[in-house]
């Protein structure tokens, strides 16, 4: 008898679905359509954000692999020899080893200042590097935007992150040289060690690990603080393919297990980028997901209006049809198989919308925020389970006002009474 | 085939229970044609729907070819009218989205019947009512009489114990309502028990037995010149 009332809800949702006004199905689906898209691009967009975020530190910083000192260390000793295990493992594309050293920056300070002007100083963090593997592993020269990129001859030059220029960074608040441009000298205070260097190129990122540092040849920086090469303080590493992060987690263990000095801790791209990225992700997907509920609960009252409304205005014709033997079964069967069109043609458009525009456009244009180039974060997954909710929604949304209807007496239905 | 006994109907209108028909006794012969007339307000059309199982009775019994169908409760008794009857309303009821052959077609699937079957079935019976040339008009495509002509198809066309009509004829001209008339002739003539409520005396006496109601009881049930 299933099978019967299946095959006559199918046979009524049908002619139903055909013979209804066009404009009407395409407002359904319409709305169908907005409300996956809601689900799925609100919280695709906050949690795009915080991954485009997460992205640019692996790219830019990072890399796929990162080294830094246990908690207990000041260096990762032993670089030389890590650097060279690292270098010839397999997959790894390139290494860039980083020495850091706190540093004061300084402008103006051959003029005498007069009344209350307060020095012209920052104070960050001085990084030497290798410029040619620096740039194998991050494209630090990609983020010139003035000036050019350090060579390995290049003696007393610097490049400086956008963030300490106040120029580029008026709105955060006081650690920036003012009047600072290419070509400008400033000197270095490291301690009690002073160096005049040029600004040879201005850096800007969104990952404030870069934009906010100052980068300098690490030959002349180690002559300069007088460091140990095997004392670095990072270590990027740069994998051929790391589309997995057990890609990373291969080469990290490959490490490990080289018994590398045990100052180096060791790290695939998401542990270096600690809890921080992890939680805003997860609380920006809570957020997204609010949103995309209160839109699935404005969609399924929706459905449920219309779904009602149809069924109340073909409360007679429910009748008749209960009164010719059509089972409440084939009824409700009919009233479920319309709403699973209108979550299906929905959801067909909205992930056409979604991945033949939506995800292209984001990918060719971020939307341009402080700390990142926001894309559309659309997991398969995470759509997969938005279609069912959707599809669930609907069903529900679509049954309940049927049922109603159903359940009214017959011929109270077809009397209109 | 159909015995009634004792058939009472209350209804309860703002706290005022009103009786609407008065223990009436009824019973339908095989292939007979019976006719139920009476003023509005009689209680024929009530009668008629606790006879189809469409409304229930207050007390009594009905008994249809020996199934105690007046206990039938909700998809007992939806399932028991998809069997067993045919039901023709005043006002064609038919289902606006289906065209003249689906809206036959539909019981037929119900009943379990293949879509290839159903669909020759129903285009058979449409055609005996002249409307061949109709099948895939919606009903606002088609005059009332056809509508009608359309509605009896689809009450005849899974060959139904009896068919039940409920004013067939009151929302059509003289011409139609002849044409109507001569359908239920012609079925009845056929064997089909049919059992009509209407109005008109003129369509009434072409029943074999006409049956008239006063204050939920009956006061005349008496064979017409068509009786067998």
């Amino acid at each position: 008898m299933k099978i019967i009332s299946l095959r006559v809800g199918y046979f009524l949702a049908n002619r139903q679905i055909r013979r209804s006004s066009y404009w009407i199905t395409a407002l359904i689906i319409f709305i169908m359509m907005v409300t996956f898209l809601n689900l799925v691009v609100v919280s695709g967009i906050l949690v795009g954000l915080i991954s485009a975020s997460s992205n640019d530190f692996r790219k830019q910083y990072s890399g796929d692999v990162f080294i830094e000192p246990q908690a207990e260390y000041r260096f990762v000793d032993n670089s030389r020899y890590i650097y060279e295990v690292a270098s010839n493992l397999p997959g790894v594309a390139a290494v860039s080893v980083r020495y850091l050293e706190p540093v004061q920056l300084e402008s103006d300070y051959k003029r005498l200042l007069t009344g209350n002007k307060a020095k012209n100083i920052a104070a960050t963090v001085l990084t030497g590097i290798d410029p040619e593997s620096e740039n194998n592993v991050t494209g630090l020269s990609n983020s010139v935007i003035e000036g050019s990129y350090l060579v390995d001859k290049d003696s007393n030059q610097v490049l400086i992150g956008s963030s300490l220029l106040k120029q580029y960074s008026d709105a955060f608040g006081t650690n920036t040289l003012d009047d600072v441009y290419v070509g400008t000298k400033i000197k270095l205070t490291i301690g009690d060690i002073s160096q005049e260097v040029t600004i040879k190129g201005i850096v800007k990122t969104k990952t404030n690990e870069i934009s906010g540092r100052v980068f300098m040849d690490q030959k002349q920086m180690r002559r300069l603080i007088d460091r140990n090469p095997d004392q670095s303080n990072e270590m990027a590493i740069l994998l051929r393919s790391a589309n997995f992060l057990a890609d990373a987690d291969n080469v990290k263990n490959d490490l490990i297990n080289s018994k590398i000095d045990k100052s180096a801790m060791v790290q695939n791209w998401e542990e270096a980028q600690g809890s921080f990225f992890k939680d805003l992700s997860s609380t920006f997907a809570i957020l997204g997901n609010v949103i995309g509920a209160t839109g699935l609960g404005v969609a399924s009252i929706t459905i449920f209006i219309v779904i009602y409304i149809n069924a109340v205005s073909r409360r007679k014709f429910i009748g008749i049809l209960k009164g010719v033997g059509i089972s409440g079964s084939a009824i409700r069967f009919s009233y479920l198989f319309q709403s699973l069109f209108y979550a299906f043609m929905g959801t067909a458009l909205g992930l056409l919308v979604l991945y033949g525009l939506l995800v292209p456009y984001f990918e060719q244009n971020p939307i341009d925020f402080p700390f990142s180039d926001g894309i559309l974060a659309v997991s398969t997954i995470g759509t997969a389970w938005r279609v069912g909710l959707l599809f669930l929604t609907t069903l529900v949304a679509g049954f309940i006002p049927a049922q109603i209807i159903i359940r009214k007496n017959t011929l109270d239905s077809i009397l209109g009474r | 085939m159909l015995i009634a006994k004792n058939i009472v109907k209350k209804f309860n209108s703002g706290g005022l229970q009103a009786t609407i028909l008065n223990g009436l006794d009824f019973s339908v012969k095989t292939g007979e044609f019976v006719a139920i007339i009476g003023r509005s307000g009689a209680g024929k059309s009530t009668l008629m729907y606790i006879l189809s199982l469409l409304d229930q009775l207050t007390e009594g019994q009905i008994e249809i070819d020996g199934v105690d169908a007046g206990k039938l409760m909700n998809q007992e008794a939806v399932d028991f009218r998809l069997k067993n009857f045919g039901f023709i309303f005043q006002e064609y009821a038919l289902l606006p989205e289906l065209t003249a052959l689906e809206n036959v077609v539909l019981p037929l699937l119900m009943r379990g019947e293949k879509k290839q079957t159903a669909y020759a079935m129903s285009t058979k019976t449409l055609e005996e009512v002249g409307l061949s040339n109709k099948l895939n008009n919606l009903p606002s495509q088609l005059s009332g009489g056809e509508q009608q002509r359309v509605s009896i198809s689809r009450a005849v066309a899974h060959n139904p114990k009896i068919i039940f009509a409920d004013e067939p004829t009151a929302n059509l001209d003289t011409e139609r309502s002849r044409e109507i008339m001569d359908i239920f002739i012609r079925l009845n003539k056929n064997g089909q028990t049919i059992i009509m409520v209407t109005h008109e005396l003129e369509y009434a006496n072409l029943a074999h037995r006409i049956v008239e109601l006063r204050d939920g009881s009956i006061i005349r049930d008496e064979k017409t010149l068509h009786s067998k």
